[in-house]
């Protein structure tokens, strides 16, 4: 398999990965969030992911890897222009990293900007039950601290 | 939530399931909806040989029954394939995966066609990943 075919088929099977971590609901009367994967139209970011039952959308960027996790840590590669891209994007925005043998995902928001890209997410923020309630409320809290919809608008 | 988009959830879900089970017993697998079964896998047994199995996926969301009710419907065309019939019968909440091999069952004398269901023993894939290997080398079906 060239190099390339296998960088897609890890890049796919961990979107994959994510789409089942991110909907697991082993926990949860039913899913917590609704993943839609934006496909090769759009480059810069992989999921848009509506929240389940409450208003509110957050971006999804996930990075895999085969490389096994450190004792902390997942190690991933987001350059300094991809992540600047993820900066651009209009809401929260979230950086995941899922390690393929394992089938593990770890989640990084991107809210501020940096000189460099990012290259490590922190094992303690694993896509499990806990954290997928905290990322939901995380989400929640921001969509209900602002408006919603524009106050006015020309085309009224 | 309304009932299509948890349906849609449940059944991507269980597809998503079925792919990786699948691709981890070293197949490759494409979407089948001409051939009436919902997925074909192919496993490359030896170098330039490969072995073809129709796959049908049930997605539940309570813990993996002894045996499922499958419409009749669905093992009498399992019966009609040349190619083995592999049952996934998915619990999409707690991500665990049954199976059972339709083709044989649908051979079996004593099934009567009338009924509008017939109930499937199961057995649970994650400990049968070997017996599933075994069966799919030893697969009647070899395309060179």
């Amino acid at each position: 398999m060239a190099a390339e075919d296998l960088t897609d088929v890890v890049g796919s099977r961990g979107e994959q990965i994510f789409y089942l971590a991110a909907t697991d609901y082993s926990e949860f009367i039913h899913p917590l969030f609704r993943p839609y994967f934006l496909g090769e139209k759009c480059p810069d970011v992989d999921f848009l992911v509506n929240l389940w039952g409450a208003r509110g959308i957050f971006f999804v960027q996930v990075k895999t890897t085969t490389s096994a996790l450190t004792s902390n840590s997942i190690e991933v590669r987001l350059t300094r222009k991809q992540r600047q891209k993820l900066m651009d994007l209009p809401g929260p925005t979230y950086l995941v990293g899922v390690q393929l043998s394992e089938k593990r995902c770890f989640i990084r928001s991107i809210h501020r900007s940096s000189e460099t890209g990012t290259t490590t997410i922190d094992l303690a923020n694993e896509l499990n039950a806990g954290n997928l309630k905290k990322l939901f409320d995380e989400v929640k809290a921001f969509w209900e601290n602002g408006s919603y919809k524009p106050q006015q608008s020309c085309f009224s | 939530m309304s009932d299509s988009s948890r349906a849609e959830m449940i059944s991507r879900r269980a597809e998503l399931l079925a792919e990786m089970f699948l691709e981890e017993l070293g197949a490759k697998v494409t979407n089948s909806p001409s051939l009436m079964a919902d997925y074909l896998a192919f496993f490359e047994s030896a170098p330039e040989s490969v072995q073809i199995v129709a796959i049908q996926v049930e997605a539940i969301e309570t813990p993996l029954p002894d045996v499922f009710p499958l419409k009749t419907s669905i093992l009498n065309r399992a019966a009609g394939f040349n190619v083995p019939t592999l049952l996934l019968v998915i619990d999409v909440k707690l991500k665990r995966i049954a199976f059972a091999w339709l083709d044989e069952i649908a051979r079996t004398p004593e099934r009567t066609a009338k009924k509008s269901e017939v109930l499937i023993p199961l057995k649970d894939a994650e400990v049968c990943r070997e017996e599933i290997q075994e069966r799919l080398l030893a697969s009647a079906t070899v395309h060179t």
